[in-house]
């Protein structure tokens, strides 16, 4: 016979299951068993529950233990719920950082108050070409324009401050 | 750092009519003398009126009581006769009922057609319910008053087992 520990985790799932089978016999007209069951159990679960709680070597508690098994619902099924291990698993999805990001129009106003640096995670990693509007009308590379930090990118052209100019538009190329 | 004043009470199958204070407090304590103990049921009546609780003791046991109750326990941590500080909780001990119901259930074992009276399965259902929602009124809702009703529900009917059961 199982343990009382085991008893009492066979009864949590065993009452689970008498419950559906009451819900689903009023639910079709085809009654499966008396509805005391699950009340039966989880009478006797808490009870003995609350005694192997104070002490698991109390006076008894294996016999009250079998009484409770023997009157379980479906107990190898409730059993093989507990026990089982394959159960099935839900993969948790890793997000991917979105790469759907470029052409990425920016202005001053989105830049570090330096008005030459521009911090985005996003774009970290990859290799970019930057055009700034009325600036020269071309696009501009690193190391010459700019160059990458750990967070983003920096303008290091010589007396460049975003305010004075309209868009800035950062392209990907050549990146995975 | 501060002395932040804080117990906790447990009741033991071996030992039903005791329960145990243990004193938790943290922090480096203020000139104390002693504690006072006091315990209360929802009508007033005093299992422990200020009972001491010498320093000394980290643990002590009081032997107040007879059945299941909800009580509110007050330690008061002393300075001579001055309350340096105190702290009160609700508490719901209530292994009487548990060890009358398990008793029901050893019955059980040896009659197992027991179950099958009617009378006998709603009044079983109705002390357990009784036990749960005197369980609740204390941890969930701190009523002190509900609780201790429903262990007076379950007390007539251990008063009275032989009708109920």
């Amino acid at each position: 016979m199982p343990t009382v520990s085991e008893i009492l985790d066979i009864a949590a799932v065993s009452q689970y299951l008498a419950s559906n089978d009451v819900a689903k016999g009023s639910l079709f007209g085809n009654p499966r068993l008396r509805p005391i069951v699950p009340s039966r159990i989880w009478v006797e679960k808490q009870i003995i529950q609350a005694i192997y709680d104070g002490d698991h070597n109390y006076d008894g508690l294996q016999e009250a233990a079998d009484y409770l098994y023997a009157m379980l619902y479906h107990p190898a099924q409730a059993s093989a719920i507990v026990n089982n291990s394959n159960g099935g698993s839900i993969s948790p999805i890793t997000p991917s950082i979105p790469t759907g990001i470029y052409p990425l129009v920016i202005t001053a106003a989105d830049m570090e108050i330096d008005g030459v640096t521009y911090n985005n995670p996003n774009i970290v990693g990859d290799n970019l070409m930057v055009f700034v509007q009325q600036y020269n009308e071309e696009w501009l590379y690193a190391p010459d324009f700019f160059q990458y930090t750990g967070s983003g990118i920096v303008i290091v052209a010589a007396g460049f401050d975003a305010n004075n100019y309209g868009n800035i538009i950062i392209q990907k190329f050549n990146s995975p | 750092m501060s002395y932040t004043v804080n117990f906790s009470a447990t009741q033991a199958l071996g030992i039903l009519s005791q329960i145990t204070l243990t004193d938790i407090s943290t922090g480096t304590p203020p000139t104390l003398t002693t504690r006072k103990v006091t315990v209360a049921m929802a009508d007033g009546t005093l299992l422990a009126d200020a009972e001491d609780w010498p320093l000394a003791d980290t643990t002590k046991a009081f032997d107040i009581l007879s059945r299941s109750v909800a009580v509110n326990i007050t330690v008061q941590w002393m300075n001579g006769t001055t309350v340096v500080d105190q702290k009160t909780i609700l508490y719901c001990f209530d292994l009487y009922d548990y060890i009358f119901a398990y008793s029901l259930t050893q019955q059980q074992t040896s009659a197992p057609t027991l179950v099958n009276d009617t009378v006998y399965w709603m009044n079983k259902a109705q002390f357990m319910v009784n036990l749960k929602d005197a369980e609740n009124a204390v941890t969930y809702g701190g009523d002190i008053y509900s609780a201790q009703n429903s262990l007076n529900l379950n007390y007539n009917m251990i008063q009275n087992s032989d009708k109920y059961f």
